[in-house]
């Protein structure tokens, strides 16, 4: 685990990534201390559409409240919607994957045939559809994130199943008595964890992204202060009409880096945790080659092959 | 005689197929008694495999089938438990071997928890006295400084040591049988007779019955008490170890050990070998299945199905001339 962690920190993507996703954390959870204003109080009111400036950061929106403050709050959103809809869809779609990889026959049929329906269905319409009738609260949107993603999943974890269960080593572990249920805790959802937690980070960055996308289309929770309902309310309030160019270009900031921060560690995690990805920068290459031929590889720990690299 | 420990009767398996079922296994019967070796022989795809993995009901289902037959451990038939039952008696009663210790054990364990998983699935330890038993297990199939050797990866040893690892998770509840399906093939030479010495040393200590599957009849002389040669999914002879290579019946066990390459044998030969190849299993021969290449086949092998019938001394030979014309 630490060597993993210290593999990634090492890694040039996967430090940016941990570097932005621990910040946006960070501001999340801190967000009550250092917002200077608490967007969640009707009565906090300033100038209206005030440039930045002393008092206000980042400017005033159209009802003069502080976008700092609200930019730090609407991390929580992100955040909390993102994570928790990553971490469902991976345990749901990890859990149905591996039953009908392993299991086969009707239970494979039956969850196969519901991600084929699940795969057609036009998501976004769906979405405001589903988001109209059943509230705008924001854990509706994680259930429907929820709903919706984890067929994904459980088809990609089907595929890894179908090719592991008929590895030796599972047979070797049903020779010896192992039942079905051991076999698949054990030995497939281990085998396939790498897999899951990569896919839950990215899963997590694409759902922050069309919470952001369903709230600027205005059918995100009303009451929450998020980044997507920040650019609705700049885009119904005419910002640019204005000119308010700091209510529009922070929260659009915000989600893009905060995206960026998860794909960065989700995709270095993915050629940390999977050797067989190569993971070699044009740099990297030259100062192993240059390593190599000037003798001191074996010095440094570096240029022999699969050095400090395999799996332990 | 005791009571074998392991009888197989009629087994039969196919393998359906969109082109028809294949007649993987097709009748095959064969008894083990404690501490006997039977050498299951025969050439690649006569079912040798097929058979093993039905006994143990590991045969990949679909596309494997076991179509009828009783698989008796002590009077009990196996083919009639119930899954959950089955599984107490893989590892418990019946444990396998296989022929690939590179791949056969799981790479992101190390190979004392995987020794110590087999101890668990069939003892209500704790985790630790499991531990303490996977050492103890090490030590007893051979491998050097077990406590130590427990926290290693399988990539860090190597096959030999991997297929000790693996007859140690075999042997964690005592098996009354065990069915080795090629243990050594996969090993160079040395390590093989140091396998088999192992495998057989501690099926003496353990009292067990020990099926044995090769193609090698080097490994049949050294280590079988009896042999059943098997062709097209039938067994076609079967005999005491010492009988059936002095004296074979059977035209094509006769042609085995032909092509058994040998010591004295004068330079410049030609190795003898069995002309054609073996039938097509969707559609065996309708007579004898060796009738289409034994040498000395009469017209009315192509079309009477031989029986497996007793020569005396407790050997049986499938072959409708009788066997025996030398």
């Amino acid at each position: 685990m630490r060597e993993i962690a210290g593999r990634l920190w090492r890694h040039p993507r996967g430090r940016v990534g941990i570097m932005i996703t621990a910040a946006v954390i960070i501001i999340a959870i801190a967000a009550p201390w250092i917002a200077p204003y608490d967007p969640y109080d009707i009565g906090q009111r300033g100038p209206r559409r005030l440039p930045p400036g002393p008092g206000h950061p980042l400017g005033t929106d159209a009802q003069g409240k502080d976008i700092l403050s609200k930019l730090i709050y609407g991390a929580r959103v992100s955040l909390i919607v993102g994570i928790t809809t990553g971490v469902c869809v991976t345990v749901l779609g990890a859990l149905l994957g591996i039953l009908a990889g392993y299991l086969g026959g009707l239970a494979d049929t039956l969850i196969m045939r519901i991600c084929d329906i699940l795969f057609v269905v036009p998501g976004l319409p769906l979405m405001i559809l589903l988001a109209n009738y059943m509230g705008t609260k924001f854990y509706m949107i994680i259930v429907i994130f929820t709903m919706l993603g984890w067929a994904g999943v459980a088809r990609m974890i089907r595929s890894q199943v179908l090719s592991l269960k008929s590895r030796d080593f599972v047979l070797a572990s049903r020779s010896v008595g192992a039942r079905p249920g051991h076999i698949m805790r054990e030995h497939i959802l281990v085998s396939v964890s790498p897999l899951l937690i990569v896919n839950g980070v990215l899963s997590a960055a694409g759902v922050m992204v069309a919470e952001a996308g369903l709230s600027f289309l205005g059918f995100g929770d009303p009451t929450a202060v998020s980044w997507g309902k920040m650019l609705y309310e700049a885009q119904s309030g005419h910002a640019l009409l204005f000119g308010a160019w700091w209510w529009v270009i922070p929260p659009g900031l915000a989600i893009f880096i905060t995206v960026f921060g998860f794909m960065m560690f989700g995709y270095a995690l993915e050629e940390v945790l999977n050797p067989h990805i190569p993971r070699q920068s044009a740099y990297s290459k030259l100062r192993k080659g240059m390593a190599r031929y000037a003798g001191i590889g074996k010095q440094a720990g570096i240029g022999r092959p699969g050095g400090g690299e395999s799996v332990g | 005689m005791d009571e074998p420990t392991l009888v197989v009767e009629d087994l039969v398996t196919w393998y359906l197929t969109e082109r028809g079922p294949i007649h993987a296994v097709d009748g095959v019967s064969l008894a083990v008694q404690r501490g006997e070796t039977l050498a299951l022989v025969g050439e690649s795809g006569c079912g040798k495999s097929a058979t093993a993995l039905s006994i143990m009901r590991l045969i990949p289902s679909p596309p494997g089938l076991i179509m009828s037959g009783r698989v008796l451990l002590e009077g009990r038939n196996l083919l009639e438990l119930p899954e959950p039952d089955m599984c107490k008696v893989r590892g418990g009663d019946v444990s396998m071997i296989f022929q690939e210790p590179m791949t056969s054990l799981n790479p992101v364990y190390t190979v004392g928890f995987q020794v110590a998983e087999a101890i668990l699935v069939h003892h209500k330890v704790s985790e630790r006295e499991a531990d303490k038993r996977a050492v103890e297990l090490l030590d007893r199939v051979g491998i050097a400084s077990p406590a130590r050797r427990a926290k290693d990866f399988p990539h860090q040893m190597s096959g030999g040591m991997r297929q000790r690892v693996m007859i140690a998770m075999a042997l964690a509840a005592n098996p009354k049988v065990l069915i080795a399906d090629e243990p050594t093939t996969a090993l160079d030479v040395t390590i093989q007779s140091q396998i088999l010495d192992l495998i057989r040393q501690l099926q003496q200590e353990l009292n067990m019955g020990v099926l044995l599957i090769t193609h090698d009849f080097g490994i049949v002389a050294e280590v079988a008490d009896r042999v059943a040669v098997m062709y097209a999914g039938q067994i076609v002879e079967e005999g005491s170890t010492g009988a059936l290579l002095e004296c074979p019946t059977h035209p094509y066990t006769r042609g085995l050990i032909s092509s058994v390459p040998k010591m004295d044998d004068p330079t410049g030969t030609m190795l003898y070998s069995i002309e054609g190849a073996s039938p097509n299993l969707l559609d065996p021969p309708t007579g004898c299945r060796f009738a289409p290449r034994c040498g000395e086949a009469r017209p009315e092998c192509r079309e009477c199905r031989p029986e497996l019938e007793s020569t005396g001394d407790g050997r049986r030979v499938r072959c409708p001339g009788g066997g025996g014309r030398i």
